[in-house]
Order: structure tokens, then sequence, then C-alpha cells
């Protein structure tokens, strides 16, 4: 197989000379890259929308990530984004020196230390359902099922120690 | 039958060179995507490169057995933007764990929607796990009005 040197479709049958024609973006090699160059017909295969030109394309070829597979810029694209990563609110409780009992405190105070007497943390479980509701620790023990059977699923954290 | 314990999409999949151990890097919930010109393709990628990692518990008498892992990323169109297959296999040697992760470039984005990364083990019902986050569009930022000299002037003068 070869790559294309102006889509880089790296599936061509025959290599980009003798007037092969890539059936990504059917440039025919010899011919089309004599009066241009290789950037200025990629140039116009992507301002013509990137599509694919001989008969069908492979199922889940998409362009733009051929693109950027070899490291085409976004300058060079028909299309500019600005993207970010956003995630839920992280809630945190340090835990240390547990005895066993049971805790009861605001979730506002998430993150304070929570200073017990020495013992050995066997099992906890957290519920964190909104900001203004009250959470729940469990230590000492097998967290009862009950008790957080009306927790979100996604914010119930469970860990064996 | 394998258990799928961790499933995840991230930024990054860092794996220890000694140890092997795989630590996974700002995993993906929402992503924002500001449009900033023309209208996008409609089948515009974001150049993001992440990463699916995914972590299988076994049995003792699952040692030895070749598993093909499947993954496949839907867009939030439902189209299968892509799709990878590993094979899994614990020997002796190895702990109970089957863990792999798949390097990915490009997220789709012309719809908002949750993208889903659907995994499972071939030939074996009730393996499929999902992981799902969100791709949401933002309108483009206006630039903000900067007043001319004079107007800054005359401004600072007033206040």
């Amino acid at each position: 197989m070869y790559t294309c040197p102006v889509c880089y479709f790296t599936g061509m049958q025959d290599p980009p000379m003798n007037y092969n024609i890539c059936e990504c973006c059917g440039t025919e090699f010899g011919n089309d890259d004599e009066m241009h160059s290789h950037e200025e017909l990629r140039a116009k295969w992507i301002e013509g929308g990137a599509k694919w030109f001989f008969r069908s394309a492979p199922i889940g070829w998409n362009p733009w990530t051929q693109l950027f597979k070899a490291n085409v810029s976004m300058g060079q694209l028909p299309y500019e984004t600005a993207f970010s990563l956003y995630g839920s609110p992280l809630y945190e409780i340090k835990m240390s020196s547990l005895s066993s009992g049971l805790l009861t405190y605001d979730a506002a105070s998430i993150g304070y230390e929570i200073p017990l007497a020495e013992a050995q943390l066997t099992f906890w479980g957290m519920e964190v359902p909104s900001k203004d509701a009250t959470s729940t620790v469990y230590y000492g023990g097998p967290v009862p099922e009950t008790q957080i059977i009306s927790a979100r699923a996604t914010n119930v954290l469970a860990f064996a120690a | 039958m394998p258990k799928l314990t961790i499933l995840a999409a991230c930024e990054k999949v860092i794996v220890d060179r000694v140890a092997s151990l795989p630590s996974l890097i700002s995993i993906f919930q929402r992503m924002n995507v500001q449009i900033q010109d023309a209208p996008l393709p409609e089948n515009a990628v974001s150049p993001t490169r992440w990463s699916v990692f995914a972590l299988w518990q076994l049995t003792p008498e699952e040692r030895g057995i070749e598993y093909v892992q499947r993954i496949e990323i839907i867009s939030p169109a439902g189209d299968t933007f892509a799709e990878a297959k590993t094979t899994l296999k614990i020997s002796e040697v190895d702990d109970l764990q089957s863990k792999s992760h798949i390097d990915i470039i490009g997220i789709p984005i012309n719809t908002e929607g949750f993208i889903k990364v659907r995994v499972w083990l071939e030939g074996i019902a009730d393996t499929t796990g999902e992981y799902q986050f969100m791709v949401s569009h933002l309108p483009k930022a206006k630039p903000e009005e900067v007043p001319s000299t004079e107007e800054g002037e005359a401004r600072i003068l007033e206040a």
C-alpha cells in the first residue's frame, strides 16, 4: 500500500506516479501534479469538501481524521474549533484514624478532615447527592445496603480498605 | 465470564515502563466545542488525540483462553466513528486482570450529544460495557468591543 501525498490516504494500491489515480482525492500523478504542487491540490480538494473520489468510501472513512493523522494543521481546514473539557464537581473526603461508629455531616464540609479515634477502616461508603444535602459516611464495618439505595448511582463511592 | 471492571475515555493513558501500571489522564465527561467560523462539514471531527482504557477481571479458569475484545465509538448521530479489535489472553504467570487501551484520533463534533464507547468480548453475551461523554456546542464568542482611544479617554475623564 502507498500513501497519497495529496490527501494522505494510506490505501493506494499503486505508487503515486505514472498516471496512477488516488481513489480518495482523485489526483492523477504525473498529470495533475505537473502544474500544481501537492499542497495546492490538497487545498483544492479540501475546498471542495474533501469528498471521496472513486465509488464509495471505505466504511468509517473520515477525511478530517485522515488529515489529522498526517499532522495537517487545523488552519488548513474549512472549519475551526476550540474545545475544552469539563467534569462534574469533585468531592473528596480525607479519612484517617477511623473508629467504629457512624458520622453524619453536611456536604458543604466535604474536604474537611474527619478527626476520629484510632481504628482500622474496613469498608466505607459515601453519598454525595447534591450541594445542600446531607452526606453520610459509614465506617467500622460494611456499608448497610439499605442506606445507600437512595444515593445516586454515579455519586456513590465504595472502597474496600 | 470475564468482567469489565474499568472502562473510560480519557485524554491519555500513561503506562509505566517498568511495572506496566496504567494511569489515566483527564477522564472525559463533557467537551464543549466552540465553532469559530463557517458551519461544520457533515463529518467534522475535532483534532483531538484520546484514548479508551478497558480492564477486565478474569477467573483462574479463564487463564489461557483467548478473547477478542471489540471497541466501538458511536457518534452522537448514531454512526460508528471508529472500531478496534484486540486479542486478550492471560497466561499462567499473569495476574487475573487484562488491560488494554487504544488511541484514537478525532472526536466527532458535528452533532451535539453523547459519544458512546462500547466494549464487549466477541461471542460472549452480557459482556458489553458502555461509557459515554457529552459533546456540546457553544455559540461563537463575540469579540469584546474595544473603545477607540478617544472614547476610552472620554470614559476615563468621566470617571
